[in-house]
């Protein structure tokens, strides 16, 4: 491998012959139509300046770097004196590398880089004019509070470090930059904060992101799976993702890391605990009472959309004795004047509701109070009053799909484990709910893919920390 | 290795998943309490005296043999009472065999995620119980009087040593506390002490608050679940649902941690080669069918035997998934 790399990059040597070197540039990126070269002479010796269109700014170009370049060269020139006024004695950017070959250069290039070439100079030098289109740093769009930072990371990997590295202004703050995809090479950084994340947490992460089997990442969850060990049999996710810097570097200040991908406004967090979908930036602005409460809230939103339709079917059909006499004739008067049993109901309204959700997420924006009002109207009130569903299972499933909102970052698992409930209450009642219960908490459990019990710091239990759960620990241990 | 509260609630998962099947026998409730004390007593003696002795890192094929049939024997016992109590309480909901298949399907299940996380799984779904028991306790609050809780008897001697004995030939847990949990735990004496005193402390209470609810009823060598039927609404049955939840949540969890002692004993007997291997499973064999006793016959075998069956070679294919760490 190591052979056939060198190999590679001596047959992309940079010649010294400033044509021959543009042309097999040229040729090394299949004639593209987005590289630019424009070629000039300075003291009498030929120069071009190579960069991919769009990727660079131009202006920037000219006047950090060309303008100076040709002030500073004197009326004659010499190529080997032409390429130490550009790659030593003058300064025009902190970011300038030296380059030997072309493969080099052109990765430099499609990082934003200009390579200056300077005829019978063996050698390159880049320099960095990063100038291409970027979404500007918004507000997050799924992460929303009220107190804390109004910033979100955007989808240029420079930008999004520069956000962490603003808030956290320590040398202990350590990027490092990694690349993934076979293909197409994509940037990826590894945030952590030295001296506080354990060394065999960063070097297996770096070890999981360098060996992703994968072409090229367009998302970060498509990394995720490599980060979690290729552990598919996992119901909840060690891995979490996060739209807001003040999140990650919150995170690293506990001793995590963060891994930034470059083309994507998410930042993912390892490892990451069951309870801390639990908490919200917010919490840390409130008072710890009012913070116990909403996480007490949380809580109950989780189980509610969790497990609350499954039991309602279980009780209905197998354990009305747990019920009260005058709620069991309310529910048996309303689920009469049905044509389903309740169990077929509530499989029908609940896979109703994920179809509402999917459609919202979605279809266009302008469309949305459509969707609004056939779900609620028409599927909802309608349904009800042609007698196709019970009104108690539409106050179920609207309490269920409410709840279910309350913990965004566990959507997946709550859309999934609602319907396995369901079908087990439905099937063996209170006996069904405890096999599967029994499974999903073993399952949870289990989880430990970075040395840290998932379930942790309940069980297993650590006194300070898990005061943590409730309310936010100011100023005392993680 | 797990720490002493894991092992601990462990074992207390598989107490909480027996106790609904305990029956007090003879005249009073209150032999009964203090049968089950003395027991606990005992047998934390015994575990601190076994666990001191000198620890091999690997057992013989022998030991392997007769642990492994030791465990499947605790097994049939737990599927057969949960299937049988759970039956009791519905009859015509649940026929046996989908149960049994289910249930260890399950627990396989269970065990292929690992020692850790059936470790873990155990102390949330203890804690769990115990909240639901306690509700339970709230529940019954109305129905209870100290006056019915009798300890006086003619021939209390003799009636404490008849449950004494009946507490600890029904004690599964010494035995896997000594050799299950032995090898993972940190402090295995003090996993047993706190597990006894638990025990004692759980056992003690459900049998005080079913003498001075039910009174006379308690005494009618009946299983705890079964005294529903003597006390309409009274105690259990209005809680059978959350006793039914609770209780197989806790034997699905026993039963997973059986099953990976089980899925060791195996890989041990598979790997080694002794001549007095039939002899040990002959031996463990007949203890296993005397600790069986009348508690399969209610069953049909076969579905007993396939769900084991299924569950064993569930849990050995998927092997461990416990957490690998970075």
């Amino acid at each position: 491998m190591d052979k056939k790399k060198r190999d590679r990059d001596a047959g992309a040597a940079i010649t010294g012959r400033l044509s021959e070197d543009l042309g097999r540039l040229s040729v090394l990126l299949g004639g593209t139509a987005d590289l630019n070269a424009s070629r000039g002479f300075l003291g009498g010796v030929g120069w071009a300046a190579a960069t991919i269109e769009g990727m660079a700014s131009t202006q920037l170009l000219s006047e950090a770097v060309l303008r100076p370049i040709c002030a500073m060269a004197s009326g004659k020139e010499t190529s080997a004196g032409l390429f130490s006024l550009i790659s030593e004695r003058a300064v025009l950017t902190t970011d300038r590398k030296t380059v030997r070959d072309l493969n080099e250069a052109a990765e430099l290039m499609f990082a934003g880089f200009a390579v200056i070439f300077v005829d019978g100079a063996a050698g390159a030098v880049a320099f960095g004019v990063q100038g291409y289109d970027k979404k500007a740093v918004t507000e997050p769009s799924s992460e929303h509070n009220v107190m804390g930072s109004q910033e979100g990371f955007c989808e240029a990997l420079r930008t999004n470090i520069s956000l962490v590295r603003r808030r956290m202004k320590t040398p202990q703050l350590r990027f490092e930059s990694l690349k993934v995809g076979k293909s197409a090479g994509t940037d990826v950084a590894l945030a952590y904060l030295f001296g506080r994340a354990d060394k065999r947490l960063v070097s297996g992460l770096r070890k999981r992101i360098e060996e992703a089997d994968v072409d090229t990442l367009l998302a970060s969850g498509a990394l995720r799976p490599y980060l979690e060990g290729g552990r598919d049999v996992r119901l909840f996710s060690e891995v979490s993702a996060t739209e807001r810097p003040d999140v990650v570097c919150a995170r690293l200040l506990e001793g995590k890391a963060a891994v930034l991908i470059d083309g994507t406004p998410f930042a993912l967090i390892c490892p990451s605990m069951f309870f801390e979908n639990f908490a919200t930036v917010d919490d840390a602005c409130s008072k710890p009472y009012f913070t116990a409460l909403m996480r007490i809230v949380r809580l109950i939103a989780f189980f509610f959309a969790v497990v609350f339709p499954g039991m309602y079917v279980a009780v209905a059909n197998y354990h009305p004795e747990v019920l009260t006499l005058k709620l069991l004739l309310n529910l048996t008067a309303s689920e009469r004047s049905t044509p389903y049993s309740l169990f077929v109901e509530m499989l029908i309204i609940t896979l109703l509701l994920e179809l509402m959700k999917e459609a919202s997420v979605r279809m266009p924006k302008a469309v949305g109070s459509a969707i609004s009002i056939a779900g609620g109207l028409v599927i909802g009130d309608a349904a009800v009053k042609s007698g196709i569903i019970s009104s108690p299972l539409l106050i179920i499933v609207g309490l269920t799909a409410t709840a279910s909102f309350v913990i965004p970052s566990l959507a997946q698992q709550t859309s999934v484990l609602r319907l396995v409930y369901i079908i087990a209450g439905g099937a063996a009642g209170f006996f069904g709910i405890a096999v599967v219960s029994a499974m999903i908490m073993t399952n949870a459990a289990s989880s430990g893919e970075f040395g840290l019990p998932y379930t942790s710091p309940l069980i297993p239990f650590r006194r300070k920390a898990a005061a943590d759960i409730l309310y936010e620990h100011k100023g005392g241990e993680g | 290795m797990q720490s002493e509260y894991q092992t601990a609630g462990l074992m207390l998962c598989f107490t909480l998943s027996r106790l609904p099947v305990f029956k007090a026998e003879g005249d009073s409730m209150s032999a009964a309490i203090f049968g089950e004390l003395a027991a606990c007593a005992i047998l934390f003696g015994l575990s601190v005296l076994l666990c001191k002795l000198p620890r091999r890192e690997r057992g013989g094929r022998i030991a392997a043999a007769v642990c492994a049939v030791y465990y499947t024997a605790a097994l049939s016992l737990l599927l057969c009472e949960t299937v049988r109590s759970t039956q009791y309480s519905f009859p015509g909901f649940y026929s046996t065999a989908p149960m049994v298949i289910s249930l260890a399907a399950a627990a396989a299940y269970c065990a292929s995620m690992g020692p850790e996380g059936c470790s873990r799984a155990a102390c949330a779904a203890v804690v769990m119980t115990l909240i639901a028991f306690v509700l339970m306790i709230a529940g019954v609050a109305g129905g209870f009087d100290g006056e019915r809780i009798e300890f006086a008897d003619a021939d209390r001697f003799e009636q404490f040593g008849r449950e004494l004995w009946k507490s600890l030939s029904r004690s599964c847990e010494l035995p896997l506390l000594v050799t299950l949990m032995r090898r993972r735990s940190k402090s295995p004496v003090k996993a047993s002490a706190m597990y006894f005193f638990a025990r004692a402390a759980l056992s003690g209470t459900a049998f005080l608050i079913c003498m001075a609810v039910l009174g006379d009823h308690s005494r009618t060598g009946q299983p705890l679940f079964s005294l529903a039927a003597y006390a309409k609404t009274a105690l259990i049955e209005r809680f059978d649902a959350l006793v039914i939840l609770f209780r197989t949540l806790c034997m699905l969890i026993s039963a997973a941690a059986l099953l990976t002692g089980l899925r060791i004993c195996l890989s041990e007997i598979r790997e080694k080669a002794e001549r007095a291997m039939p002899l040990g499973a002959a031996v463990s064999a007949l203890s296993a069918l005397i600790l069986l006793g009348a508690d399969l016959s209610p069953l049909p075998l076969w579905s007993t035997g396939a769900g084991i069956a299924l569950a064993a070679g569930i849990s050995a294919a998927r092997k461990g998934r416990g957490s690998s760490g970075i």
